[in-house]
């Protein structure tokens, strides 16, 4: 009789356990952001979203850390997967995806990426983790 | 959860990637920096939320907790090359004396480094680093987690400035 109670107590205590890990597990390693199923908070040109940082001298952090869609002409193709559009917003790409053959100077694209902020050093803005809606 | 060492570290270091093209003299720049070297000041801007972690939640608390990087987004070098002549530079490089501040959370240190500077065709490369600490910037770290966050932290230097 006695040897069941610490039976019972033994299995409650590992189902606790077990759960209890999962939690911290699920908790400390949790995944990072996922630019692709995230919504886009604001659809904009490259101008457009560099006047709104720089208008109001970069206090107006409205869009930062946000995910937002720009589009715009690529104006210079950096090496590393960066590009800069229309000289005001600056495009890191997402390192999984293929596709630096594909971005020439000159192209119209749009992308979707998490916009990091403004630089008010170079005068740009800065998006990462872009990946590509259209280019052409 | 070791890792958070070098991951902070590496979280602060710059990186290079200049590709402007060299047109005028004067002005050369990198990614996150821009040299005159008619007055022979140096200036860099990093974005703090730019810095990627392997683990989210550190990221998170580097974010949210340590750098506070709603409040503070931007980390900030300004700097003197002393004793240079950027028509003296050659493919060897040579050490050049920096005197500086970084701006980071709000405040700033004064920084003292060398730098080892070279020419390479059109682009001046800057390499080096130089310490620092949480504590220089008031980033307090809760005494539960102090053994596994880095006491000092590594700033790694490594412009390829091109003349625009």
């Amino acid at each position: 009789m006695k040897m069941q109670k610490y039976l019972t107590i033994a299995f409650v205590a590992l189902i606790i356990i077990t759960f209890a890990s999962f939690f911290m597990y699920s908790y400390m390693y949790k995944p990072h952001r996922n630019v692709v199923e995230e919504q886009t908070v604001a659809v904009l040109s490259a101008i457009e979203l560099q006047n709104r940082f720089a208008d109001a001298n970069g206090s107006l952090e409205s869009f930062a850390d946000k995910i937002i869609e720009v589009n715009g002409f690529i104006s210079n193709v950096e090496q590393q997967r960066t590009i800069i559009v229309d000289d005001k917003v600056q495009i890191d790409f997402d390192g999984s995806s293929e596709i630096e053959a594909t971005l020439i100077k000159g192209n119209m694209i749009r992308v979707k990426g998490r916009c990091v902020g403004y630089d008010d050093l170079l005068e740009i803005v800065k998006i990462d983790q872009a990946i590509l809606i259209y280019n052409y | 959860m070791k890792n958070l060492k070098n991951t902070i570290l590496l979280a602060m270091i710059t990186t290079v990637v200049g590709v402007y093209t060299s047109t005028a003299q004067g002005k050369y720049i990198d990614k996150n920096a821009i040299l005159d070297t008619e007055t022979n000041k140096i200036a860099s801007l990093a974005l703090v939320k730019g810095f990627r972690f392997k683990n989210s939640l550190m990221q998170e608390h580097f974010n949210e907790n340590y750098i506070e990087s709603d409040t503070y987004p931007k980390a900030t070098f300004k700097g003197k090359l002393l004793n240079f002549d950027s028509s003296k530079l050659t493919e060897s490089p040579s050490d050049i004396p920096v005197d500086g501040t970084l701006g980071l959370h709000g405040k700033e240190k004064d920084i003292r480094t060398t730098l080892s500077v070279r020419k390479v065709e059109d682009a001046i490369i800057m390499e080096g680093g130089f310490k620092v600490a949480p504590e220089d910037f008031d980033i307090e770290i809760p005494k539960l987690v102090r053994n596994k966050i880095a006491k000092e932290v590594l700033v790694q230097i490594n412009f390829n400035l091109v003349g625009k």
